[in-house]
C-alpha cells in the first residue's frame, strides 16, 4: 500500500512537470480537399479541428483554413448555412464567424506548397500567407482522400509524399517552424508523412499504408456520412482541453485505439526530440502571446511640447480648442453645451 | 588504304547501312541533342564563395572613443578602458584622451547644469562616443541625449567598463547573433524571445483608439496633431534606420476579452488574468493585415463603462503593457463628467506609446545600477541609441542574410530540378556581395553604411529564397511524374527521368503519326 502511494505520489511528480516550451506563437494550416456534397464529413472534419483551435485562443488570422467544398451553402443542404459533425445536430461547426482563406478552385497543390514554403506572389494580401518564424508551432491539418503515398486534392491533382516532405524541408531551411503537428485523417494516411526528414515534426496519420481511415457515423436525414472516427475523437477530446488545462501529447496520441477506430493509428516520433508526454496539447493547438507589463519611465520620456489647449468656461458653455504647434491640424473648435443629467 | 576502301564499298553496296545511319544519327546527334534541350534552366550560382561566408559571427569591429579629462590622468585611464572595453574576436577599442580645450571650459562654465553641458558641445559622427569628466553629477555615470557620457573622478572604472560595454551593443542581443548558426541551437529561439520586430526597412504604426460604449463615453483624440508633434521627430530622428509609417483608426463596440474583478486596493477594477486573453478580441477588429509588411499595433482602450476606472494589477505601472512583436495595449479611463467631447490630452498617451515603441524597435538596453539619463526631449531617442541601433540592427541583418543564402544555395544542390532563374542568380550574388561590403564597412564603423548594404543584402536574400519561380516545374517532379506511371520502381533515379523525358519528347510525334496512319486508313 505505501509502494503503490509512493509510485503514485512519484508519477504525481514527474507528471507535473512539462519540459520548457520554446515557441512564441502558434499557427495552424487546416486543408480540405474533396469535393462533392457526398465528402461532407471531410468538411466537418475540418470545421471540427477549426473551432477547436479557435475556441483554444488561435486567432483567424493565424489560422490558414482552407476548404475546397462550400457544404454551407451547398444547394443540397437541407439546413443551409450549417455545417454540423453530429447527427443530432450538436454544434454548428460553422458558425457565425469564419474566416475562409482559400476556398473551391482557390485549394490547390500549387497554393499548397507555396503557402508553406512562402513562395506566393508579391501580391497576395496577408492573410493568405503564412507568416511564421523561427517560434512558430504550427499544426497541419489535411483531411481528405489519400492513397499510399500521395493525397488527392480536387481529385483530380495529387500531393505526393515527397513534396511534403520538400515543403517542411524548405521550411525548416528558412527556420519557417519551430515545432509541426501533423495530422492526416485519409485513407493510407501514414504514408503521407514516410519521407519526412526535418526535425521537430511530430506526425499522426490515422491509418496505416494498407487500410482505410472510416467514417464515424450517418446522418440518415442528411443521407451521408457526417465525421470521420479519427477526427470524431480527436474533437471529442479536445472539448475537455481548455486554455490552461494540463493535458499533454501522450494522452492525444492514444486516443482512436483500433477496436474503436477500425483502423490503426500512425505515428512518427523518431523526428520528435521531445517526449510527448511533457509536450501539453495546447502547445499545438492553443496560442501564447507573450507579454509583459509597461512601466513608463517618468525621467526619461518627457516631452515639453504642449499643444494649444484654450479652455474657457462658463456656467452654460465650455469651448475647447485644440491646435498642433504648426497650426494644421485643429479640433474641437464647436462650442459644446453640458449635458442635462 | 585500299584495304579500309574495300570494307567501305563491301558495306555501302551489301549492308542496309540506312538503318546503321538511322542508328547513328540518333544516338550520336539526337541523344546528347535531346539530352541537352530537356535540361532544367539552372543558372550558376556562387556555391564556392557562398560556402566560405563565415557562419559564426567574427566581425572585428573598431571603435573610437574620445576621453576628456580634467583632473585626473588621461592617458592612463584611456590605455585601461581600451583594454577592459575590448572584446577578441569582436570589438577593438580605441580610446585617444585629452584634457579640456579651453572651448570645453567655458561651456562647462556656462553650462548651468549637465543637460545644457550636454546640448552645447559640438555634434559628433557615427562611431564616435565622447566620454567627459565632471566635476560633479547626481550619479557615478549619466549618459546624455547626445554621443556624450559623463562619469565623476570617483566613478569605478568597472562600472564605466560595464557601461561603455552596454552601448556598444557588446553584451545583450548582439551577443546573441554571434555565435554558430546550426539550427538546432537555442540561438533561433532567443531570437524570436525578443520584444523586437525583425530587422526591416519599414515599419508600419497602427494606432487604434478603442471605445465599446460610444453613447456613454463621448471621447475622442487628437490623433493627427498628436503624430506630427509627438511621432514626427522620433520617426525624423530613425529615418535611417527604419521608416516609421504611422496610420490611426477608431473602432468601436470590440469587446474586453476578459471579466476584470474588483480591486482590492483603492476603488475601480483591475485586471487579474493573463493579459494575452485580452489580444484576440482586439485583434480581430484591427484589420492591421490591409497594411503591407510588419505592423506595431499601438491600441489605446477604454475599458466598457461598467467596469470604470479599470486599471491592471500592478498599479505602479502606468495602465499598459506590451506584446511582443506586435505593439501595445494602454488603457485610458475617461472622467467620467464632461461636457461636450472630451479631447484626450494626447502627451501622456504618446509618451506612454513611444516609449513601448522604443521597445519594440529594440531599444531595451540593460544598464548597471547607478547609470542615469538626462531626460530626452521630443526627439525620445539619444545619438548613441541611433548609434546602438545601427549595431544591432546590421549584425542581425547580415546574420540573417548570411543564413539565407547559405540555406538556399544548400537547398538547391540537393533538390536538382528547381529551375534557377536569372533573378534568383542575381539576388544572391548581389546579396553576396553587400553582405562583404556590409561587414568590410562594419569593420571600419562606418555605422549608416554598413547598415544600407546589410538591408540590402537581407531583402536580396528573402527576394532569392521566396522567388515565386522556383516552383516552376511543381507539376512535373520526378516523383510526381513516375506517380502518374503507376509504376513503383519509377520512383526514383536520373536515368529513369530521362527515359521519361525521352518518352514525352516522342509524344506529341507518335501521336501525329498514328493520326495520319488512321487517316490513311480511313480513307
Amino acid at each position: 500500500m505505501l509502494q503503490k502511494l509512493a509510485l503514485a505520489f512519484t508519477c504525481l511528480i514527474l507528471s507535473a512537470e512539462s519540459s520548457k516550451s520554446s515557441h512564441t506563437n502558434n499557427w495552424a494550416v487546416l486543408v480540405e480537399t474533396s469535393r462533392f456534397w457526398f465528402d461532407y464529413r471531410h468538411v466537418a472534419n475540418l470545421l471540427s479541428i477549426y473551432r477547436s483551435v479557435k475556441r483554444l485562443g488561435i486567432p483567424d488570422s493565424q489560422i490558414i483554413l482552407m476548404m475546397a467544398e462550400d457544404i454551407a451553402c451547398n444547394p443540397r443542404n437541407p439546413r443551409p448555412a450549417t455545417v454540423f459533425n453530429n447527427a443530432e445536430q450538436h454544434i454548428n461547426v460553422y458558425g457565425e464567424e469564419i474566416e475562409v482563406d482559400y476556398r473551391g478552385q482557390g485549394v490547390t497543390v500549387d497554393n499548397f506548397v507555396r503557402l508553406l514554403t512562402g513562395r506566393l506572389p508579391p501580391e497576395t494580401p496577408k492573410s493568405k500567407q503564412l507568416l511564421t518564424d523561427e517560434g512558430s508551432n504550427i499544426l497541419v491539418y489535411m483531411t481528405g482522400h489519400g492513397i499510399d503515398g500521395s493525397f488527392k486534392f480536387q481529385g483530380r491533382e495529387d500531393l505526393t509524399d515527397v513534396k511534403i516532405a520538400n515543403a517542411f524541408r524548405e521550411m525548416w531551411q528558412k527556420r519557417r517552424y519551430n515545432e509541426i503537428l501533423f495530422i492526416a485523417d485519409t485513407c493510407q494516411a501514414a504514408s503521407l508523412f514516410q519521407k519526412l526528414s526535418s526535425p521537430n515534426i511530430l506526425a499522426i496519420g490515422s491509418s496505416l499504408v494498407g487500410e482505410y481511415s472510416h467514417s464515424h457515423h450517418m446522418d440518415p436525414a442528411i443521407g451521408v456520412h457526417i465525421i470521420d472516427q479519427y477526427t470524431h475523437h480527436a474533437f471529442e477530446f479536445l472539448k475537455s482541453v481548455t486554455q490552461d488545462s494540463d493535458k499533454r501529447m501522450s494522452e492525444f496520441l492514444e486516443i482512436c485505439p483500433e477496436k474503436r477506430c477500425l483502423s490503426t493509428i500512425g505515428i512518427r516520433l523518431d523526428l520528435y526530440q521531445r517526449d510527448p508526454r511533457d509536450v501539453k496539447v495546447t502547445e499545438f493547438f492553443g496560442t501564447i502571446r507573450p507579454t509583459e507589463e509597461y512601466s513608463l519611465d517618468t525621467a526619461l520620456l518627457k516631452f515639453d511640447k504642449n499643444t494649444t489647449t484654450v479652455p474657457l468656461k462658463s456656467e452654460k458653455m465650455s469651448v475647447i480648442k485644440i491646435q498642433s504647434s504648426s497650426g494644421k491640424f485643429q479640433y474641437g473648435n464647436q462650442i459644446s453645451f453640458p449635458k442635462k443629467v | 588504304m585500299n584495304k579500309i576502301k574495300g570494307c567501305l564499298y563491301i558495306y555501302l553496296r551489301k549492308t542496309q547501312y540506312a538503318s546503321h545511319l538511322f542508328i547513328f544519327i540518333m544516338l550520336g546527334l539526337g541523344l546528347p541533342l535531346w539530352w541537352k534541350t530537356t535540361e532544367v534552366y539552372r543558372q550558376e550560382l556562387p556555391y564556392k564563395d557562398v560556402e566560405s561566408l563565415r557562419e559564426s559571427f567574427q566581425i572585428v569591429q573598431e571603435v573610437r572613443l574620445i576621453l576628456k579629462v580634467k583632473s585626473i590622468n588621461g592617458g592612463e585611464l584611456a590605455k585601461v578602458i581600451a583594454k577592459e572595453c575590448s572584446l577578441p574576436g569582436k570589438f577593438s577599442v580605441v580610446v585617444t584622451p585629452s584634457n579640456y580645450s579651453v572651448e570645453d571650459e567655458t561651456l562647462s562654465y556656462l553650462a548651468l547644469n549637465l543637460e545644457d553641458f550636454d546640448a552645447s558641445l559640438p555634434e559628433l559622427e557615427h562611431y564616435h562616443l565622447q566620454i567627459i569628466e565632471v566635476d560633479k553629477s547626481e550619479k557615478p555615470v549619466v549618459l546624455g541625449r547626445r554621443r556624450n557620457l559623463f562619469f565623476e573622478k570617483k566613478t569605478s572604472l568597472n562600472l564605466l567598463a560595464a557601461v561603455i560595454r552596454s552601448i556598444l551593443a557588446e553584451e545583450g542581443p548582439t551577443s546573441v547573433v554571434n555565435q554558430d548558426f546550426d539550427g538546432t541551437s537555442d540561438l533561433w529561439n532567443q531570437l524570436s524571445k525578443l520584444r523586437r520586430f525583425a530587422s526591416s526597412s519599414f515599419l508600419n504604426v497602427l494606432f487604434t483608439f478603442s471605445n465599446p460604449d460610444p453613447e456613454l463615453f463621448d471621447i475622442d483624440w487628437p490623433i493627427e496633431a498628436a503624430i506630427e508633434e509627438y511621432l514626427q521627430p522620433f520617426a525624423d530622428n530613425l529615418k535611417d534606420i527604419v521608416d516609421i509609417r504611422p496610420s490611426s483608426q477608431h473602432i468601436y463596440f470590440a469587446p474586453l476579452g476578459v471579466t476584470p474583478r474588483k480591486a482590492l486596493h483603492g476603488d475601480g477594477y483591475e485586471i487579474s488574468t493573463d493579459l494575452s486573453l485580452l489580444i484576440n478580441p482586439l485583434e480581430s477588429k484591427l484589420g492591421e493585415q490591409v497594411l503591407p509588411g510588419p505592423t506595431a499595433n499601438l491600441v489605446l482602450l477604454v475599458p466598457p463603462a461598467r467596469f470604470h476606472p479599470l486599471h491592471l494589477k500592478n498599479r505602479e505601472n502606468s495602465d499598459s503593457f506590451i506584446v511582443h512583436r506586435w505593439g501595445g495595449i494602454a488603457f485610458y479611463n475617461p472622467p467620467k463628467d464632461s461636457n461636450g467631447t472630451h479631447w484626450i490630452d494626447m502627451q501622456p498617451v504618446m509618451e506612454t506609446f513611444i516609449g513601448q515603441l522604443r521597445l519594440l524597435i529594440g531599444l531595451d538596453i540593460k544598464l548597471p545600477k547607478d547609470v542615469a539619463r538626462i531626460s530626452l526631449n521630443e526627439k525620445a531617442i539619444a545619438d548613441w541609441e541611433v548609434d546602438y541601433l545601427l549595431r544591432l540592427k546590421t549584425i542581425e541583418n547580415i546574420a540573417y542574410s548570411t543564413k539565407a543564402i547559405k540555406s538556399l544555395t544548400a537547398l538547391l544542390e540537393t533538390i536538382t530540378n528547381i529551375v534557377i532563374s536569372n533573378d534568383v542568380a542575381s539576388n544572391v550574388s548581389s546579396s553576396l556581395e553587400s553582405i562583404k561590403k556590409s561587414s568590410r564597412l562594419f569593420e571600419k564603423g562606418m555605422l549608416k553604411e554598413s547598415y544600407k548594404e546589410s538591408l540590402a543584402a537581407s531583402e536580396r536574400a528573402d527576394a532569392a529564397f521566396f522567388d515565386p519561380s522556383m516552383l516552376a516545374l511543381l507539376y512535373f517532379p520526378s516523383d510526381q511524374k513516375y506517380f502518374q506511371m503507376k509504376g513503383r520502381i519509377m520512383k526514383s533515379g536520373f536515368c529513369h527521368q530521362k527515359v521519361y523525358q525521352l518518352a514525352r519528347f516522342f509524344q506529341p510525334y507518335i501521336g501525329l503519326l498514328l493520326q495520319t496512319i488512321l487517316s490513311i486508313l480511313g480513307d
